[in-house]
């Protein structure tokens, strides 16, 4: 149980820091993000992105506005914060530091 | 003929076979325990609304058709229940459905004289007829019980409402178990 809480732990970290890579790279529909989060298969269930999302808006990392949507009625439209991109290039760094302490305590 | 709800998620209309609203209910009714303590719960939830709208949508494209149990059930799937969703992290402790609790009244549909014993028997979920015979055996016994009987019936009130019944029988206070204690009076 433990190490599941771990695991769960360490994905829902990596997935922040993958929601605000993907809106990096240009703003998004919630509907866009989560086919990209399911074809990396970072996510299983769509309910795991909206607390994300949530949480992130409210800590200023991201932001959105409601575009009119070709069917339907208008939706979230997200982009990323000048605080978000700071905030992803820390993650990032502390990504690539991770990675290699991991790397050389593993070999 | 299956009897159909409407139902609004996040201002568009769905109409809903009974089970198929039942489920979906129950399971937004989970999320929201889920979520309780979120401080954007509000706003997660209408984003997950929408999403399973959004869902209906695709796969109902013509007008007027209606959402069955299978349709609900694919779309949670997709959605994920609140275990999904954690995700093998440890769950924050559910909020337990709110729990009933008994009250004692006097049972106005099953009394002999007041009805107390009747209550006594809801309260305690024994037969009436225990508490009957206690009292008539203690009449006998220098009047005791007579007396107890009538403080009873003074003191305890009567379950006159829908809800107070519900109380008595210490049935949870719903719109559901209203309206089912409205049926079995019919």
């Amino acid at each position: 149980m433990e190490v599941e809480n771990a695991k769960a732990q360490m994905r829902k970290g990596i997935l922040e820091l993958c929601i605000l890579s993907v809106l990096s790279k240009g703003d998004a529909y919630a509907n866009d993000l989560i086919t990209k989060l399911k074809e990396a298969k970072m996510i299983v269930v769509e309910g795991t992105l909206y607390p994300l999302l949530t949480r992130q808006k409210n800590l200023g990392l991201l932001s959105y506005r409601w575009e009119e949507s070709p069917q339907g009625p208008p939706r979230k439209y997200y982009s990323l914060t000048d605080k978000g991109r700071t905030y992803l290039n820390e993650l990032h760094r502390s990504w690539d530091e991770l990675v290699e302490t991991v790397n050389t305590l593993r070999n | 003929m299956k009897k159909t709800l409407t139902v609004s998620l996040n201002g568009r209309s769905y109409e809903l076979e009974e089970d198929a609203f039942k489920m979906l209910d129950e399971y937004l009714k989970q999320l929201e325990s889920y979520f309780a303590e979120d401080a954007g719960k509000q706003e997660i939830l209408s984003d997950i609304e929408s999403r399973i709208a959004d869902h209906f949508d695709e796969s109902n494209r013509v007008r007027g058709v209606v959402i069955g149990a299978d349709e609900v059930r694919r779309v949670i799937e997709i959605m994920g229940t609140p275990s999904d969703i954690a995700d093998g992290e440890k769950v924050p402790k559910a909020e337990k459905p709110h729990r009933s609790y008994r009250k004692l009244y006097r049972n106005m549909d099953d009394k002999v004289l007041g009805g107390v014993c009747s209550g006594m028997g809801c309260y305690w979920n024994v037969e009436p007829l225990l508490f009957r015979i206690i009292f008539i055996i203690s009449i006998f016994w220098g009047g005791l019980g007579l007396l107890v009987y009538a403080i009873l019936w003074i003191a305890v009130p009567p379950a006159l409402t829908t809800t107070q019944k519900l109380e008595m029988r210490g049935e949870e206070v719903t719109a559901e178990n209203i309206g089912k204690s409205f049926e079995n009076k019919k």
